[in-house]
């Protein structure tokens, strides 16, 4: 039988519920369907997601990220996507995947769907600490090898819905 | 009003808590050393690998995701995959999650060439042995080659952080249907 303790709810399988599971572990995403041309370096993409303030210091985030892509000119083309975010004080890299990451160099037509993915636990890269007085907020851009790409196409026959997203996922220290 | 009933809590509006739904458990790890033509047949990226806690019970699953990076070396045809292999305590064997092939992303021609590429899952002891309570499950990430031409976790112009990524979560068995 479901039982309380000091701790928290007992259920019949034995797994305990230990605290509230609401708004300070959100899930939340963000998509886009506009063509953003990169013709230079990080270039956003038009994809935020503001979290919540984090429930204590120890949460990390789970960051995916995923964007279509077609070069303009059929010429060589590389990309990379690129995570970042702010702390209310300050922004910083996540991580960079490069300027071409995956890449063709040949001068045919190229399309790419590339995805990237972090855990922030508030010290790869650049990342800041995690603190509950800062919420965090999330950022998808791009790096392009040539200047010539499309990045969240919308070039691509039987395509429906979006052309990229941006999912952030905080996850209770506990969990580590 | 909600009530606590034998098997978990009711809500007003008709729907029920029967057990703590969550997320288990979650390890990562990271790798950032370039390293040399894996092969057909699967080399382990670096001492890129996670240890899970203790299984939780037998319908708990694990959620995978790896990632790599890969540059052919003298611009030739070539092929690349990453993929995903488990050890597991309850009978010390170890097995492929999931291992795409040599050449499941190829191009053949010989212009230069990079990949970003993805192996990711659900690990629901199909093809692994099982899951079993108690256990423990450790998670590496292996890298396949096909023309003996590759260099994983290669330098990118622009590259800030990780190269290398495996990240895994255990799952309550109540999440999945």
């Amino acid at each position: 039988m479901a039982t309380m303790s000091g701790t928290g709810l007992t259920f019949p399988d034995s797994s305990v519920l230990s605290g509230i599971i609401g708004t300070n572990y959100i899930a939340k995403w963000a998509t886009a369907t506009q063509v953003t041309h990169g013709s230079s370096q990080d270039a956003y993409l038009n994809l935020e997601v503001v979290m919540p303030a984090p429930k204590t210091n120890n949460s990390k985030y789970l960051v995916m990220a995923e964007v279509h892509c077609d070069d303009t000119n059929s010429g060589g083309g590389g990309v990379g996507l690129s995570i970042w975010v702010d702390n209310t004080a300050s922004s910083y890299w996540v991580n960079q995947q490069g300027t071409h990451a995956d890449y063709y160099s040949g001068g045919a037509d190229h399309y790419w769907t590339i995805q990237s993915m972090i855990m922030d636990d508030g010290n790869v890269a650049q990342s800041p600490a995690i603190n509950t007085s800062q919420r965090r907020k999330y950022r998808l851009y791009g790096d392009n090898h040539n200047g010539n790409m499309y990045f969240c196409t919308t070039n691509v026959g039987g395509r429906i819905g979006w052309t990229g997203y941006l999912f952030v996922c905080e996850l209770d220290g506990g969990l580590f | 009003m909600a009530t606590l009933q034998s098997t978990g809590i009711s809500f007003p509006d008709g729907s029920a808590l029967t057990g703590a739904e969550h997320v288990v458990s979650c390890r990562y790890a990271y790798y950032n050393s370039t390293q040399g033509d894996p092969g057909n047949s699967g080399t382990w990226i670096g001492n890129l690998e996670v240890t899970m806690p203790a299984t939780k019970s037998n319908n708990s699953r694990y959620l995978i995701f790896g990632e790599s990076n890969t540059d052919d070396n003298n611009q030739s045809t070539c092929g690349a995959a990453v993929c995903t292999w488990v050890w597991s305590s309850q009978n010390n064997n170890s097995y492929w999650v999931h291992r795409p092939g040599a050449h499941s992303h190829y191009y053949n021609d010989g212009n230069d060439k990079y990949f970003v590429l993805h192996d990711m899952m659900i690990d629901d002891g199909n093809i692994t042995g099982g899951i079993t309570a108690g256990e423990t499950r450790k998670y590496r990430l292996y890298s396949q080659s096909h023309n003996g031409n590759m260099t994983f976790q290669a330098n990118v112009g622009g590259q800030e952080g990780v190269r290398a990524k495996l990240i895994v979560l255990e799952l309550d068995g109540s999440l999945i249907t």
